[in-house]
């Protein structure tokens, strides 16, 4: 459960969000839409801690994030999963170690990692690069790496900020499928998107952002310009 | 609490070869950070050598009086040589002294017919002595001769070299100031160019950090792989710097000696290996782990 209350946040006298109250449920997919600066980025920045709000409370199952000391905040971020625009990969690991790296961090058994990391390379369709680096792979793939990375620890939460941004439409397709799948599969998605034609053929939960404010809140929503 | 502490030696070592550019290119800084080291603590030394090489050669003549009884002379030789400021006292009696006037003077021959011509050996018995301290030395021993034995001396060169002697110890004492204070100024300025490098080295990985903030890796599992890296630089640097010293100095010893008033430079070197390996490894882990721990600090933030 995502909760969202009164949030406001404020860079330079700028308002980037304005009282902004959302409730996720567990196993739903949101999509966050907007425009380029409507608030969609900082929404997922205060949501996975890299900012914290200049007003208001953000609850992650009961858990006001916004009061976690930085050095407990890694503990959390391995309780959600996340998957970024410019894939955020780590340049010098292969997708392996890679995806192997989330459960590392988390102090797993190293023969649980190996096996799990297998079954998540077998899942996202990577078995066969699973030694190759992140600049031996193509959009689709390096983007199919971080999802297997975000699934690493099994979180029940994935946020997905414009993940299909840089790629072409077959790998876009690609990926908001995998997403769907995965959703399916029992975990929580908060996609956040500004590509008009993927939402609305995904028919699931919309919410509208514009400068800042909620606008539309739809349970099989569409993204209207 | 091992299993993370292998995975994040392993990650060190992984991410060192990994990223040979980088590697190279910081490595690199420290080995001649590491040589530029070794070789003020090489000067030093020759400095120091030299230095004592001069003093040993300064040293006052006692020449006595053409009639003194050579029983005296030795009975001198003996009393000085208690004094514990005298390092060598040599005596050359009259018979010697004429033996080696005739060496240096055989292609001379208006000398030497100047010699047969006198009949007798017109020179006189001498004591040469060296001391610890020249300059703080002579003077007392001079004083000595003088308040003993002023009977039977008919000269002491001190007062003639007295200005050489004292001119070359406060140069041997400015020297070994100045030397410390440039050794010091150059080695601060190669270590914060080694420093710098570190950072930037860090600076230029800051998204993989900011990368392994967010995927929920703690503030030690960031750092920990940085300073084994720092280890791996400090360890290799010294490894590669004191063996490009050992082959230097093994090929530049003998044609440096003879400058060198026969000072050594390789056996010095290899006299002290311990304590230079010892100083580079000392400032290779500050270097390598202080810096990158400091260095990463301002990335933890996230």
């Amino acid at each position: 459960m995502i909760i969202f209350e009164k949030v406001s946040k404020i860079y330079n006298h700028c308002s980037a969000l304005e009282d902004i109250s959302i409730r996720v449920n567990p196993r739903e997919f949101v999509s966050i839409v907007g425009r380029s600066g409507a608030g969609k980025s900082t929404l997922v920045k205060l949501l996975i801690g890299e900012e914290y709000p200049t007003s208001g409370h953000i609850f992650v199952d009961r858990i006001d994030i916004a009061k976690i000391k930085p050095k407990l905040l890694p503990f959390y971020r391995r309780k959600i999963g996340i998957v970024f625009q410019d894939f955020k990969l780590l340049s010098f690991r292969t997708a392996f170690e890679n995806i192997a790296f989330a459960m590392e961090v988390a102090n797993l058994p190293h023969q649980k990692i190996k096996d799990d990391t297998l079954k998540i390379l077998r899942i996202i369709g990577l078995e066969n690069r699973q030694n190759n680096f992140p600049d031996q792979l193509s959009g689709g793939e390096k983007q199919r790496v971080a999802i297997g990375r975000a699934l690493a620890l099994k979180p029940e939460i994935l946020i997905a900020d414009e993940p299909t941004g840089n790629l072409d439409p077959i790998h876009t397709w690609d990926i908001i499928n995998l997403l769907v799948k995965i959703n399916e599969l029992g975990t929580t998605v908060v996609l956040a998107s500004h590509d008009k034609e993927i939402i609305n053929s995904l028919g699931k939960r919309v919410v509208s952002l514009d400068k800042g404010r909620v606008i539309r809140d739809e349970k099989e929503g569409r993204f209207i310009v | 609490m091992l299993i993370p502490f292998f995975r994040i030696l392993k990650t060190g070592f992984a991410d060192f070869w990994r990223n040979k550019w980088v590697s190279q290119a910081t490595l690199g800084v420290m080995i001649i950070t590491f040589f530029v080291i070794v070789s003020f603590f090489m000067l030093s030394g020759v400095m120091g050598g030299l230095i004592d090489n001069l003093k040993s050669r300064m040293d006052i003549s006692v020449y006595f009086k053409i009639d003194t009884d050579e029983n005296d002379i030795l009975k001198i030789k003996e009393e000085l040589g208690k004094l514990t400021q005298i390092t060598k006292i040599d005596y050359t009696s009259r018979d010697q002294a004429l033996e080696s006037f005739k060496q240096r003077h055989q292609n001379d021959p208006l000398i030497l017919q100047s010699l047969e011509e006198i009949g007798a050996n017109p020179l006189t018995a001498s004591l040469n002595i060296q001391a610890k301290n020249p300059a703080t030395d002579f003077p007392f021993i001079n004083q000595y001769l003088d308040k003993n034995y002023i009977a039977l001396i008919d000269k002491v060169n001190y007062q003639e070299n007295k200005e050489i002697i004292s001119r070359i110890s406060n140069f041997s004492s400015g020297t070994k100031k100045a030397g410390i204070v440039l050794s010091l100024v150059l080695v601060t300025i190669v270590i914060l160019v080694t420093f710098n490098t570190i950072r930037l080295t860090i600076y230029s990985v800051r998204e993989e950090i900011g990368i392994m903030r967010l995927v929920g890796a703690n503030n030690a599992y960031i750092r920990g792989p940085f300073i084994i890296e720092g280890i791996i630089y400090g360890i290799l640097a010294t490894i590669i710097s004191t063996l490009i010293c050992w082959v230097i100095f093994k090929l530049l010893s003998t044609k440096l000696s003879p400058m060198l008033l026969d000072f050594n430079v390789y056996q010095y070197f290899t006299h002290h290996l311990w304590v230079i390996i010892g100083i580079q490894l000392a400032v290779g882990m500050v270097l390598g782990v202080l810096g990158s721990y400091i260095a990463i600090r301002r990335y933890l933030k996230i």
